[in-house]
């Protein structure tokens, strides 16, 4: 960005107006109001040189590693069954009518509270952590693909029926292909919520990975190095639904 | 897809890696709290190493999960606050505890009681109607906060209690959302520090002397077929405790050392009242003070819950 405004060949994106005025305003106001030794808040700036020593020491990679492992594990668990779960429910009727009250009362479970619970079942590390991203994002998955099949253009369906397709043959075909767009949208916003849900899982109790970084810094008064994980979790974020958008334009728009 | 296959091998080496741990070792999780600072000097200085225990400190992000984590097998020993260790047994969990870390004393400044420098609180009996952040409901110092209320003639449920991580005391007070907090007391310096609050008392001086704030505990399961390096374990924490008699120095390297405080702020921090004994006498106060809280039954039997 900034080679681009130097070469005069582009001006900034106006979206990155408001973030940079907002640093500055930050910068200034750390300047005159905090005091030598703040243990809440820091300065831009100290946040900047904390990431760049924790980028370089290594444990900001490494924390990374551990968080996204437990997330995309977690998401492709979750988002696979909740798609299969979905679809399954979206095309029968019944089996939806069935399976309703069971869904309705496990949709809601919160995602902390299942952090003692399986604390005791599978102890700290990857496993209790992708287990409640995976269960995190089973349901929006779930609530989300069904949708998108009951959407599916009955045309469609017609047709299907026409030429006595079977169940699976009938979904693979037509229905997953026509609903891939928003089945799509749905894996983008359950990756923002895995992400979420792992890091949740490290603050709370998991000793390891960005959050347990974060909380750990806090807890030892370095209020610098917790602020540069926050941002390294929100740039996480950020790039994560960047990469998904393009993906989404790059393939999926001659689905539209 | 080279990148996809790259980013998968990669999370797979990091999830190896989380999870190496040899067959010896003993992981020992604690919090981040001065009072196991005997542990802390002992593992600064090598000590543990000498008496042949292969010991690894690890920092939990709070008290109550260390009975889970201790059952789950994720850890073998676990510095846990006198509360959370009763309160886990009076629930049906299988702890035992075989070593103290510090005890109270009429003259610690561990504890903090602040209040905000515009909360009008001037009295003990101020405190009726007005909002203090706790650590945690039902966790030590929430548990300590509602004793010194009932010393003081205030009825402990006059007050409206929010569970407040430490770390946040100090911006919650200032921004006026909570009116007091009882917290240690490297967060009650900053604050004062910072000029935000006072301290109106140091709960701890007005408790009965000797009794044990933070144990160190392990399943009743690992305590029984490792013995060995549980006496180990409390030579090494004597030790310590002798070392840190004579040698303030020590202590604050040991504290800077577990905590990963700044210097600055290990360097005014109130030593704790090194302590590593145990005996059921010194759980005394806290079960009684659990049991008319209402936190636990009245059969908890603490002879069985100390190890000879």
């Amino acid at each position: 960005m900034a080679l681009a405004a130097a070469s005069g060949r582009r001006a900034p994106p106006r979206g990155a107006v408001v973030p940079l005025a907002t640093i500055a305003l930050l910068e200034v106001a750390a300047f005159l109001f905090l005091g030598r030794e703040d243990y809440t808040f820091a300065a831009p700036h100290d946040i900047v040189l904390a990431l760049g020593r924790a980028l370089a020491d290594g444990s900001l990679p490494a924390a990374t590693a551990q968080t996204l492992s437990c997330v995309l594990a977690g998401l492709a668990v979750g988002f696979a069954l909740g798609v299969m779960a979905g679809v399954a429910l979206g095309l029968t009727p019944l089996l939806d009518r069935l399976t309703m009250v069971s869904v309705e009362l496990l949709r809601p479970v919160p995602p902390a509270a299942l952090i003692p619970l399986m604390l005791l079942i599978a102890g700290f590390g990857f496993q209790m952590e992708t287990t409640i991203v995976a269960f995190t994002t089973l349901w929006p998955t779930l609530v989300l693909s069904r949708a998108a099949i009951r959407a599916v253009e009955p045309g469609l369906i017609e047709v299907a029926r026409a030429l006595e397709m079977g169940t699976l043959r009938r979904a693979l075909a037509i229905v997953v292909p026509s609903a891939l767009l928003r089945l799509f949208v749905a894996f983008r916003l359950t990756a923002g919520i895995a992400l979420t849900v792992a890091v949740v899982v490290e603050v709370v109790a998991n000793p390891r990975g960005l959050g347990y970084g974060m909380i750990v810094a806090a807890q030892t008064l370095h209020p610098e190095t917790a602020l540069a994980y926050l941002v390294w979790i929100g740039l996480l974020g950020w790039g994560l639904n960047a990469l998904l958008s393009r993906i989404e334009a790059r393939f999926l728009d001659r689905f539209r | 897809m080279k990148l996809l296959r790259r980013v998968l091998l990669g999370a797979v080496l990091a999830c190896g890696l989380a999870g190496a741990s040899h067959a010896d070792e003993i992981r020992l999780g604690h919090t981040i709290n001065p009072a196991p600072v005997a542990i802390f000097m002992a593992d600064r200085q090598g000590i543990f190493a000498e008496k042949g225990l292969d010991l690894r400190l690890e920092v939990m992000t709070a008290d109550p999960v260390i009975p889970a984590a201790l059952l789950s097998g994720s850890i073998e020993m676990g510095t846990v606050t006198v509360t959370t260790f009763l309160s886990a047994v009076g629930n049906g969990l299988d702890l035992v505890a075989f070593a103290g870390t510090s005890s109270t004393t009429t003259t610690s400044k561990d504890v903090a009681l602040v209040v905000g420098t515009n909360s009008g609180i001037e009295s003990p009996a101020d405190f009726a109607g007005k909002t203090v952040g706790v650590p945690g409901i039902g966790a030590l110092l929430d548990v300590m906060f509602r004793e010194w209320l009932k010393m003081h003639g205030v009825d402990p449920a006059s007050v409206t209690y929010i569970e407040v991580p430490f770390p946040q005391h100090a911006a919650q007070i200032q921004a006026g959302r909570i009116d007091a907090a009882i917290t240690p007391a490297q967060f009650a310096a900053t604050m004062v520090t910072e000029g935000h609050a006072r301290i109106v008392a140091h709960p701890v001086t007005e408790l009965p002397e000797g009794q044990q704030t933070v144990l160190v505990a392990s399943t009743r399961e690992w305590a029984a077929a490792n013995g060995d390096r549980i006496a180990a374990f409390r030579a090494v924490v004597a030790r310590a405790q002798e070392i840190g008699k004579t040698d303030e120095e020590a202590i604050r390297a040991g504290l800077s050392h577990g905590m990963k405080l700044p210097p600055e702020v290990a360097a005014r921090a109130p030593l704790p009242h090194i302590d590593v004994s145990l005996s059921s006498a010194q759980l005394a106060f806290w079960r009684d003070a659990l049991v008319s809280q209402g936190r636990i039954g009245d059969n908890i039997d603490l002879d069985t819950l100390v190890l000879p």
